[in-house]
């Protein structure tokens, strides 16, 4: 159960980071972000069960569809709305929800399926427990996403450059730092983010095109107890919610869970909006 | 507050409600706007507005299109109460289906359950809703105004879990047998008959809507969404504000719910959805944000369009996202500001943008 929770946690952290990229790059909130998994969990359905690609070959293609999507939107769409009074971000990005669920429910249905696993399907014996290997998977891929994107934002260039983006944008044009490239380097990049989540979180749970607003929630609760805008607090969050999670689905019903997690959402806007690790934002003026 | 003083009026660096609407703030922009049209323009295009939806019942071939005309009017109110909160104020609530929901449970429960009559029923709708808009509201106001969309947005899961599963409510079967509005000892659940019954309801609100959407509470509400900062600088107290117009809204919402469950005469958890919620949303941005009658229009499009659309009954919701996105991308100010905004190029006029 322990290692569950480290699994759901990691997944919860890696949506939640994407949360976060799309804040602190283009002031954003993404209704969108939890379908983007969505859409990569079907996209998944698609390679694995009709095109009969092995995981290891459609996992990356879809991380880079989903970054190159990113990308496009940014241009395209994102962009115009940034600058704009804040609903309309809201609404732009709720319309691209709107339109991915649809056209989720229309190509595939609104029931929802199991999503075969990716590690096979027998427990495996760790540490005395018995665990399901894609647990364990979403938990070592997780991890490992985690690490590679904090070795990826603080050591390398375009990494730093995103990051002093995030911090001051005026400053970073001034430094010489292509601004408008690293903004949609980070939509992509947190596209990818929910894209890993939505692959990791598939054969855990069975794939619906409704499971997009859930794990939107929760990836945003999540973003918003570690502290909105900082991937450290996105990680803590994320393993927060992720135990939140397995306890309350352990102990009372699997129904309490949705409600217990929105609860600690409002309880957290309510009383430390700034989260754990959180910054604290100035209102844009 | 130390400097500038002069600026910020003498009790307090907050102006309670009352004051402002006995204080109004000068500004060359509210000059412009009281110049650009004169009261009496205003009251006859809103007549004609009137008169002209008046006819439409009259139009219509059956009784069907007339069903669909009533709910023009009922999504008329309430895409109007969440142009109120979104298009002046700037909050986001992604909720309008849930009061309108609660105001509807609300006088269901009150009429059938307890048997007090109709009007009781539809004013403790509204207060219920305007109570329970003003606590989602609150917390979310002293934060981020992004925070007050998501929460408004569970609190539509959360709403219909509750109603879905509380034996107060009716569970899934929801509660039948709501009565009808009974006018002049008339009945009036027939279609064209209710048309008239919530017209007049809307011709109220809009009329209340432009009252202070023209008074310095309006030119408050609207500085708060332009600029919240400099608002609050200027003497407005955002919190209240926010909170004032969110409660209004919600309780004009919750009377159109009770309009509806007195016309359908029953009330489900599945009546008002959370697409419906973001249905309105789409009305107000498509109309024009900072308009009331883009509140109109927008009701019209997410009422006709769907009928329009259900040849693509499938791919329709998508179509609908599709136009969400198309609209902000390319109309930003939707279809009423964009109309004016051309009237005003075209008569060399100053074109006060409804937002900035």
């Amino acid at each position: 159960m322990l290692l569950s929770g480290i699994g759901l946690g990691a997944i919860y952290g890696v949506a939640a980071i994407g949360w976060s990229m799309i804040w602190r790059s283009a002031r954003l909130i993404n209704f969108a972000q939890g379908d983007l998994s969505m859409i990569s969990a079907f996209f998944g359905l698609v390679f694995v069960q009709q095109m009969s690609l092995p995981i290891w070959v459609a996992g990356p293609i879809i991380l880079l569809l989903m970054g190159i999507a990113g990308a496009a939107a940014e241009r395209l769409l994102l962009r115009r709305v940034m600058d704009a009074p804040f609903f309309s971000g809201i609404a732009m990005t709720l319309g691209i929800s709107v339109m991915l669920v649809n056209f989720a429910t229309v190509q595939f249905g609104a029931h929802s399926r199991p999503f075969p696993a990716h590690f096979g399907r027998d427990p495996v014996a760790v540490f005395g427990t018995r665990v399901f290997p894609d647990t364990l998977g979403a938990v070592v891929f997780g991890i490992i996403s985690m690490v590679a994107l904090h070795f990826f934002l603080q050591y390398t260039w375009p990494g730093r450059a995103m990051r002093a983006t995030a911090q001051d944008k005026g400053a970073a044009l001034l430094a010489g730092v292509r601004v408008d490239r690293m903004v949609m380097l980070s939509v992509a990049v947190a596209f990818m983010l929910a894209a890993g989540a939505g692959l990791l979180l598939a054969p855990l749970t069975l794939v619906a095109p409704s499971m997009g607003l859930l794990l939107g929630l929760t990836g945003f609760t999540a973003a918003v107890i570690g502290g909105f805008g900082s991937v450290k607090g996105a990680i803590a969050g994320g393993f927060a919610v992720g135990f939140l999670d397995v306890i309350v689905t352990t102990y009372l019903t699997t129904q309490f869970k949705n409600v217990a997690i929105f609860t600690l959402l409002i309880v957290f806007l309510m009383f430390r909006p700034t989260g754990i690790y959180g910054e604290y934002f100035q209102e844009k003026m | 507050m130390a400097s500038g003083a002069e600026l910020v009026d003498e009790e307090d660096s907050a102006i309670d409600l009352a004051g402002a609407m006995k204080r109004p703030v000068q500004s060359i922009t509210h000059l412009f706007e009281l110049q650009r049209r004169s009261r009496r323009r205003t009251y006859l295009a809103a007549g004609s507005v009137m008169l002209g939806l008046a006819i439409l019942p009259l139009l219509a071939e059956n009784r069907y299109h007339q069903h669909v005309l009533v709910f023009l009017m009922l999504n008329s109110i309430i895409v109007l109460s969440l142009m109120l909160t979104l298009g002046f104020t700037g909050q986001v609530d992604l909720a309008k289906a849930a009061f309108a929901a609660i105001g509807a449970y609300t006088t269901a429960i009150l009429t059938v359950r307890y048997g007090l009559p109709v009007p009781l029923g539809i004013i403790g709708a509204a207060l219920v809703s305007g109570v329970i808009g003003g606590l989602i509201a609150f917390p979310a106001i002293r934060t981020r105004t992004h925070y007050l969309a998501l929460i408004t947005l569970v609190f539509n899961e959360i709403q219909w879990n509750l109603v879905n599963s509380l034996e107060f409510t009716g569970g899934s079967h929801g509660i039948t047998g709501v009565p009808e509005i009974v006018v002049f000892n008339q009945g009036t659940r027939t279609p064209g008959r209710y048309f008239y019954v919530v017209l007049v309801a809307l011709g109220l609100f809009l009329w209340l809507s432009d009252r202070l959407v023209n008074s310095s509470l309006g030119l408050a509400l609207r500085s708060v969404r332009d600029n919240e900062l400099a608002a609050n600088a200027n003497g407005v107290n955002p919190t209240r504000v926010k909170l004032f117009i969110f409660g209004v809204s919600s309780a004009m919402t919750g009377v159109a719910g009770s309009l509806y469950a007195h016309y359908v005469g029953y009330i489900g958890p599945d009546a008002y959805r959370l697409i419906d919620s973001l249905a309105y949303l789409a009305a107000v941005i498509v109309g024009g944000i900072g308009t009331l009658g883009g509140a109109l229009v927008g009701a019209g499009f997410i009422t006709i369009l769907p009928e329009f659309l259900r040849f693509m009954s499938e791919w329709y919701l998508f179509v609908f996202g599709a136009i969400i996105v198309a609209v902000l991308l390319w109309l930003p100010d939707g279809i009423v500001g964009t109309a004016r905004r051309l009237y005003s190029k075209f008569h060399g006029d100053i074109y006060v943008k409804p937002h900035q």
